[in-house]
């Protein structure tokens, strides 16, 4: 093993001008430590390697969206050498873009707002949520298994995914999956290692299905008089045009327009042909004039960059609200939803806290945000009931906290998830020596 | 066509009669088949034939299945999970000495769940059962593939099947969101999608039951289209009926379903009933619109003028459903219409990269040329998945080579176009071909994953990898 303080493995590579110095106005991770940026796929693949040879634990960063309001992921060895991020959003190009197949090839290092406009030239796009589109990358939403609230009506981040190329922990390149629309038998590594979060392996390439772009968007904010929420949300449930996104929304007035209501605001997407939006206007402002909802407003133009704001105003990008602000996401059933989005406002107002909350009508999510007049009152009031919310839901994880947050919320809330037994199975034989550092959330 | 084991375990007598025994003393004899003519019923799918199992077992639950594998693992057996074995692959046959697990007494719809838009269901459910059951929610099961009244939903996971509709809705895989199962230790696991970490749905999808055997589904159904507009247009030759469908891909937004008919199963459907199709075609294109009416109108219309501009010799459309379920009876009893003027049937299942699709017939066409057999080919063109069907006399020794040779070509021919094999699945007959299009280290990697999930190689071993101690001889 090379020792880390008598020979630096990575030297030659910065030397050779394959691994780029870190942008200045990105975050190092960590960030006393030290981060490299392959330039290339076979820049990446020495690093890994030498990393492996070395006995350097490591972890990989995409766009740094999630690690910004993160715990640093952790070296279950440590191996007496520094952990290592390799940020690979270096690796951004569009390699192959066969608009005929409805299919795309990319390094994993794309931000999917810069893929987006590429494949809009051609009229297509990826059916993908994500929040922080214009620095998140692909691969990190993949890594992620980031679940947005298009979910239900586009499907799920994995579905995207028709192959890809792996670099794994020993540093051997690996190809899977494939590159038709149509795929059928075998094992696609790429998406086992959707959700892992780097533990098996980093996306080095991705071979992506797109769709053909809707021809129009619309979103409808509606403001919700009082008495009105429950009849509201059966009516949007019986319309003939689904919207691909409804939510219920009750504060988060900086970052989404539309007036509030003592019932709320409802907030639906809707994609599709101009001839389906004009019908689905006209359906659903009939529904809601006859229960009393008579304020609709709607947003064409930049209908597309609402809906992108809705998916960041949870998930701060840095905890930049200070340190008494604090965000949670509840996971239930989206019967439940309503009656979870009931229990956040009810139990922080108990302790005088006003929530602010954002609830997925159809697939169950529920986001709180939560200030307090202070982080120690903050720190008092909430945390506790952030892990007794996060104990009535399915699962739970925090978006932005104080630090004190996410150590009790760990320990309190990582109960076993139903994939966890296969994670240190998997690890033995993605990576016998244990080299990626996790996310804590895997551990 | 043959399944030969590489592994066959000649010395196992001895100890069927005990294993029998320990099974149906766990499960009750209700859930056992020992007879011979009873095994030999399990002894093939769809097309290959095989050794018996040693003993069927027709579990009734999770637990039953956790049992059945514990005890297989105390004998040193394999477990081969089969649905309705409609696949062609050899993928749903038993090993020599294997057990045979049969999920047909697992067919229940568990619930609907309309607000969700899911449905919870056993692996042994009739496809097109669980579409029956959601019909009065108005909602539907996506995935449709041809055999959709007799396969089974567990059996269309395990091959990650799709169907005409798929590049619209996405296959088996995209429309499981939650599973069951049970592992190679005999342990009941769950595992669901929206609880993030590692997608075990996404392991097993498509893994022909050798990871794991599924125990119960959470599948998503959708929102049943107001409207549904069948078109069919005629065409000259084939390749003007794909240029076409390739036009209309991209500019009619209410389009899910493209579907090809070649002359030859033209001629077929013709010779056996009214066709619903134009006499004397050499190409047809059935294309289906679903959404809200003022959407299926447009695209209705645009696809008339797209398909005329491709040289199409006829257009007709309809809004009824008996008009429509008229125009898709040819394209659903195609091999119906095959089998009544050849006695056997190979059914090649292929995909390719849509823009590939006109070397891609014609490269199959050149290829049952050069061994003189007569072939159609049909085809989902919305995702580029073609199905040639072979014509041949299986009592013909000739033919029968001649049929397995080109059907091994074909698929090899799809690989170089960038495309492979397409949802009858890999099982044995063309594991050899798909694996050796991996290089060393992949097929490492996909070793790996095996060993994880499967380190015994007790589940339907020697389908999808050749078993490990070949790739290490």
């Amino acid at each position: 093993m090379i020792a880390h303080d008598t020979l630096d493995p990575f030297e030659e590579l910065v030397t050779k001008g394959w691994v780029r110095p870190p942008e200045s106005q990105r975050p190092a991770f960590p960030p006393s430590g030290r981060t490299l940026r392959p330039n290339s796929l076979a820049a990446l693949v020495e690093i890994v390697r030498r990393a492996n040879h070395a006995g350097f634990p490591f972890f990989f960063v995409g766009g740094g969206t999630r690690l910004s309001n993160h715990p640093l992921p952790v070296a279950p060895q440590l191996h007496g050498q520094p952990t290592i991020a390799i940020a690979l959003d270096g690796l951004n190009r569009v390699l192959e873009f066969r608009p005929m197949d409805f299919t795309v090839t990319v390094e994993a290092g794309i931000p999917l707002a810069q893929l987006r406009e590429q494949l809009a030239m051609r009229g297509q796009t990826l059916m993908l949520d994500s929040p922080h589109a214009q620095q998140g990358t692909i691969g990190g939403l993949l890594a992620s298994g980031y679940a947005g609230p298009r979910r239900r009506s586009l499907g799920y981040t994995r579905d995207a995914l028709l192959g890809a190329q792996l670099v794994l922990a020993d540093g051997s390149l690996v190809e899977s999956g494939g590159r038709v629309q149509r795929q059928a038998s075998g094992y696609n590594l790429g998406r086992v290692m959707v959700g892992a979060h780097g533990c098996l392996g980093a996306y080095a390439t991705l071979h992506l299905r797109t769709v053909p772009l809707p021809e129009t968007h619309r979103c409808i904010v509606a403001t919700l008089p009082e008495g009105t929420r429950s009849r509201v949300l059966a009516s949007i449930e019986a319309l003939p045009v689904e919207p691909t996104a409804a939510l219920l929304i009750d504060g988060f007035m900086r970052e989404i327009p539309g007036w509030e209501g003592p019932d709320g605001r409802v907030f639906l997407a809707f994609e599709g042909s101009e001839t389906s939006i004009a019908r689905a206007t006209r359906d659903l402002r009939t529904a809601l004039g006859a229960i009393g909802v008579s304020e609709t407003r709607l947003f064409d133009r930049d209908a597309e960059a609402l809906l992108e704001g809705v998916i960041n105003a949870p998930v701060p990008l840095h905890h930049n609200h200070g340190d008494n602000t604090a965000t949670i996401r509840l996971w239930g059933p989206p019967s439940k939803a309503v009656a979870l989005r009931n229990t956040v406002h009810r139990q922080l107002g108990e302790v005088n806290l006003k929530a602010e909350t954002i609830t997925d009508l159809h697939n169950g999510d529920v986001y709180a945000r939560v200030k307090a007049f202070g982080p120690r009152a903050l720190d008092i009031a909430a945390r506790e009931i952030f892990v007794e919310l996060a104990h009535e839901a399915t699962r739970a994880s925090l978006l932005g906290a104080p630090a004190s947050f996410h150590d009790r919320f760990t320990i309190a809330v990582n109960r076993e998830r139903s994939s966890e037994s296969l994670v240190p199975t998997l690890r033995s034989h993605f990576d016998p020596r244990s080299l990626y550092a996790i996310d804590r959330s895997l551990l | 066509m043959n399944f030969v084991p590489h592994r066959f375990m000649a010395d196992l007598a001895d100890t069927d009669m005990e294993l029998r025994r320990r099974l149906v003393s766990a499960l009750g004899r209700e859930a056992i088949l020992d007879t011979p003519d009873d095994l030999l019923a399990y002894a093939c799918d769809a097309l290959v034939d095989a050794p018996p199992p040693v003993v069927v077992v027709l579990p009734r639950s999770a637990a039953d299945v956790a049992m059945t594998v514990r005890i297989a693992a105390s004998f040193e057996r394999s477990i081969t999970a089969r649905g309705a074995a409609t696949g062609m692959t050899g993928g749903a046959v038993a090993v020599p000495g294997g057990i045979l697990l049969s999920t047909v007494r697992m067919n229940h719809i568990l619930e609907i769940d309309p607000a969700h838009r899911r449905a919870r269901v056993q692996p042994g459910v009739v496809t097109l059962d669980l579409t029956y059951a959601a019909a009065p929610y108005g909602l539907f099961f996506a995935p449709d593939p041809a055999s959709e009244r007799i396969c089974t939903i567990g059996g269309n996971f395990a091959t990650n099947a799709a169907g005409p509709h798929a590049f619209a809705y996405g296959a088996t895989a995209e429309q499981v969101l939650a599973i069951e199962y049970v592992d190679a230790s005999g342990d009941i696991r769950q595992s669901n999608l929206d609880d993030g970490g590692i997608d075990v749905c996404s392991i097993l999808a498509g893994s022909e039951g050798t990871l794991g055997i599924v125990t119960c589904l959470d599948v998503r159904l959708r929102k049943a289209p107001e409207s549904i507009c069948i078109g069919v247009a005629s065409f000259p030759d084939l390749e003007s009926a794909i240029e076409a469908s390739t036009a209309i891909r991209e500019r009619c937004t209410a389009v899910v379903a493209l579907e090809l008919l070649d002359e030859l199963a033209l001629m077929a459907i013709a010779a056996t009933s009214t066709s619903p199709y134009p006499r004397n075609a050499k190409a047809v294109l059935l294309i289906e619109f679903a959404g809200l009416l003022e959407d299926t109108r447009e695209s209705e219309d645009r696809a008339e003028a797209l398909v005329r501009r491709y040289a199409a010799d006829s257009w007709v459309s309809t809004h009824t459903v008996a008009e429509a379920q008229r125009l898709w009876s040819g394209r659903h009893d195609v091999r119906k219409a095959l089998s009544r003027i050849s006695p056997d049937l190979m059914v090649c299942d292929l995909a390719v990269p849509r823009s590939r699709l006109v070397q891609a017939v014609r490269a199959i066409a050149a290829i049952a040329k050069q061994h003189r057999l007569r072939c159609s080919t049909v085809g989902h063109l919305g995702d580029g998945g073609l199905h040639p069907i072979l014509l041949y006399d299986r009592t013909d020794i000739d033919e029968n080579a001649a049929v397995e040779s080109a059907s091994n070509e074909m698929l090899e021919a799809m690989l170089t176009l960038g495309g492979g094999a397409g949802e009858y699945g890999i099982g044995f007959t063309k594991r050899e071909i798909v694996y050796q299009q991996r290089d060393a280290t992949d097929r490492a990697a996909l070793h790996r994953l095996h060993h994880a999930l499967d380190p015994q190689q007790r589940f339907n071993p020697e389908k999808l990898l050749p078993p490990r101690e070949l790739e290490h001889a």
